[in-house]
């Protein structure tokens, strides 16, 4: 997987550059739009990291250069800024996800696997050692055993096994499975982590919900 | 206040015109009153001088004597003769009167006579026929007696002047003193509509319109430089603002970027294979509190952003009970973790005109607040109702409540309770200030009413109907 990561703060640059890295991408950066449009055309990358920002250029017209030549090039855009209109702007430029400084890697590496898989077809039941979920018919079981979720309990517990072994910040999770402003609301991560640990890991030998402190959570069945 | 000022003006003009009209009035009449009495005296005066010349004396009788013939003479003497006596001035015996004289029984004693021979002035009588002024002079005749000459005129044709005179008053003044009322309501309408321009048009700026300006007429008048000197203050303004928007915009760069590079890094140390246990500790705590400085710095961001006018509300129709139960609902195992019981009381449905994400907003900054002051087994609950043309949300507790000095300034950016009681609890005093602005924008307010020891209460109100 090739990403190409327009960005003009060396610094911000360099970390998704060794981040990215560390998790198998191959990393190439850009510190200006200039030539964006051309080296996207040339070089065949799976995924855009564009700031909004740049010197000179608007993030605005490299996005529509990007799309002129590949239309279909998934690209995430970097901004400092984060009202919700500057969101919706670019959004409606094109861009397929949004981020917002700062953040956090594991955070940008979960949104590019779901830009990168955009299209496929997702999995109807997954499967994590004994904790099964078939989504069609909303059903946990774990060991056999079926488990009564709550929707919020049900809807983290899909993002978790969606996003196996990978760790998902707060953030994230709240995006996904709440909405922006319960970002808010104090520990409502926590809380809904807590009952549904009860609810799968509790009487079991192998807990799969993890803790990764200073990041998030992590559904893994790989002892810490 | 137009109002106010225009009625001022009015009242003014009505009582500057009456006093002037009335004035006039009063002086006129007392002018031609006097005047006329003057002609009234000079032309008795011309009489009595007159008839001397003609009174001839003959022992006890006095005659008047004239050439028939002469027209001029004839004239004079007929309206010198009209009202006359003449009395002997020593013995106050009547030598002579007039045909008109003696009906009105103006009989003179001795007496009266000696007094008028030492003071021959004129007086005024009241008789049948109206006023008459009687003008008297002491002459020594041809035959060496002294005699006392009455000459009479009657008032009457002035008195009718002076009344018909005062009649005409009597109708004009009230008439001229309406018209005034009116002519002073129509200048001062008139007077103030530049004013009223003025007004209107400020009403239309506000911070998202500052580019507006009033209108200045460009005749260099007093409202000319009011006006100019509001648009002088707007441009100031505007300029303010814009830096000021500018200001939050490169801020928020200038924070974030360090802040992503320096999360950024930290990550990947705390990643590293090689970080021991304490390193990795170290790492996760600094990566925390990155993370609340980005929550506080989106928090101030977006109340700054509020409070220039940079967010729009986009307004449809909400049902604040649903929006309650809903709320409620994905609040229940919060409340369950803290062993608060939390209850929806939803009185009826209630739908007003509101943006339904702000609304969200407030409605989940009232009760993750509550959540967060209330101990475990203590209740929040939430209410709507309705009220008339208001709708009210109440947010109930029984936390840890609020001294009456702290729940004046709940509503103040980071203000926050005690540190000895809320230190434990996360947030940096900005939540109550959203939650006020969002009321504001929908033409609503929120209250507090609260009791230490005992819980508090917020109650938010918001007409139904924007328009």
């Amino acid at each position: 997987m090739r990403i190409l990561v327009i960005e003009d703060d060396r610094k911000v640059a360099n970390f998704i550059q060794t981040g990215l890295g560390q998790e198998g991408y191959s990393v190439d950066v850009l510190n200006d739009g200039e030539d964006a449009g051309e080296q996207a055309r040339v070089i065949d990358y799976d995924a855009v990291v564009l700031d909004l920002m740049l010197p000179g250029r608007s993030g605005f017209q490299v996005l529509r250069d990007i799309r002129a030549r590949k239309a279909s090039l998934p690209v995430v855009i970097l901004t400092a800024k984060d009202a919700p209109e500057e969101r919706a702007t670019g959004l409606d430029a094109g861009a397929d996800d949004y981020m917002t400084k700062p953040f956090a890697l594991v955070e940008l590496s979960a949104r590019l696997r779901a830009v990168l898989r955009r299209g496929a077809p997702l999995e109807s039941v997954l499967r994590v050692v004994d904790l099964e979920m078939d989504t069609v018919h909303r059903t946990v079981r774990r060991g056999g055993m079926a488990i009564d979720l709550r929707p919020k309990e049900y809807a983290l517990l899909e993002f978790l096994m969606r996003n196996v072994d990978r760790p998902l910040t707060k953030a994230l999770i709240i995006e996904h499975v709440w909405d922006l402003h319960f970002d808010s609301v104090s520990n409502v991560v926590e809380v809904h982590i807590n009952s549904l640990r009860k609810k799968i890991d509790k009487g079991f030998n192998v807990p799969l919900i993890h803790t990764v402190r200073g990041i998030g959570y992590l559904l893994t069945d790989a002892p810490s | 206040m137009t109002l106010t000022l225009r009625a001022g003006l009015a009242t003014i003009m009505a009582i500057v015109f009456g006093l002037l009209i009335a004035g006039l009035s009063v002086v006129s009449y007392e002018v031609l009153a006097r005047r006329l009495d003057a002609d009234v005296t000079e032309r008795l005066t011309q009489l009595m001088d007159g008839l001397h010349g003609y009174l001839r004396f003959n022992d006890d009788t006095a005659s008047v004597a004239f050439d028939a013939g002469d027209n001029y003479q004839a004239v004079f003497v007929h309206d010198a003769t009209r009202y006359y006596q003449v009395y002997d001035a020593g013995t106050g015996q009547l030598l002579a009167a007039s045909n008109g004289m003696t009906p009105l029984g103006l009989h003179l004693t001795l007496g009266e006579v000696q007094a008028l021979r030492a003071r021959p002035e004129p007086y005024d009588i009241e008789t049948d026929y109206g006023r008459l002024r009687i003008a008297n002079s002491v002459r020594t005749g041809t035959d060496g007696r002294a005699y006392l000459l009455q000459v009479g005129l009657s008032l009457a044709p002035l008195d009718a002047t002076l009344r018909r005179y005062r009649d005409l008053l009597w109708w004009c003044v009230p008439t001229a003193l309406l018209l005034a009322v009116v002519a002073a309501w129509r200048l001062s309408v008139l007077a103030l509509r530049p004013l009223s321009t003025m007004a209107e048009a400020a009403r239309q700026v506000d911070v998202n319109a500052l580019d507006r300006r009033l209108p200045v007429r460009g005749v260099g008048d007093e409202l000319d430089r009011v006006a100019s000197a509001f648009n002088e203050t707007l441009g100031r303004l505007e300029h303010a603002v814009g830096e000021m928007r500018q200001f939050s915009a490169a801020l928020a760069h200038e924070l974030r970027t360090p802040l992503a590079a320096l999360r950024g890094e930290i990550e990947l140390a705390l990643r590293a294979p090689g970080a021991s246990r304490p390193q990795k500790d170290t790492y996760a705590s600094q990566i925390e509190e990155i993370d609340r400085l980005t929550r506080l710095i989106d928090q101030v961001l977006t109340l700054a952003r509020a409070e220039a006018g940079q967010i729009r509300l986009a307004f449809a129709p909400v049902d604040l009970g649903d929006l309650a139960d809903s709320l409620v609902d994905e609040l229940e195992p919060i409340a369950e973790a803290h062993a608060i019981e939390l209850r929806g009381e939803r009185v009826e449905a209630v739908v007003v005109d509101g943006d339904a994400t702000w609304l969200q907003r407030l409605l989940l900054n009232l009760l993750d607040n509550a959540l967060k002051y209330t101990p475990a087994h203590g209740r929040v609950a939430v209410r709507v109702s309705r009220d008339g043309d208001t709708a009210r949300i109440e947010v109930r507790d029984t936390g840890v409540g609020l001294s009456p000095d702290d729940a004046q300034q709940v509503f103040e950016q980071f203000f926050r309770v005690d540190p000895a009681r809320s230190s434990s609890i996360p947030g940096a005093g900005l939540g109550l200030s959203l939650v006020q602005w969002i009321a504001a924008q929908h033409r609503g307010t929120v209250t507090v009413q609260s009791r230490i020891g005992e819980g508090s209460t917020f109650t938010v109100t918001l007409p139904i109907r924007l328009a």
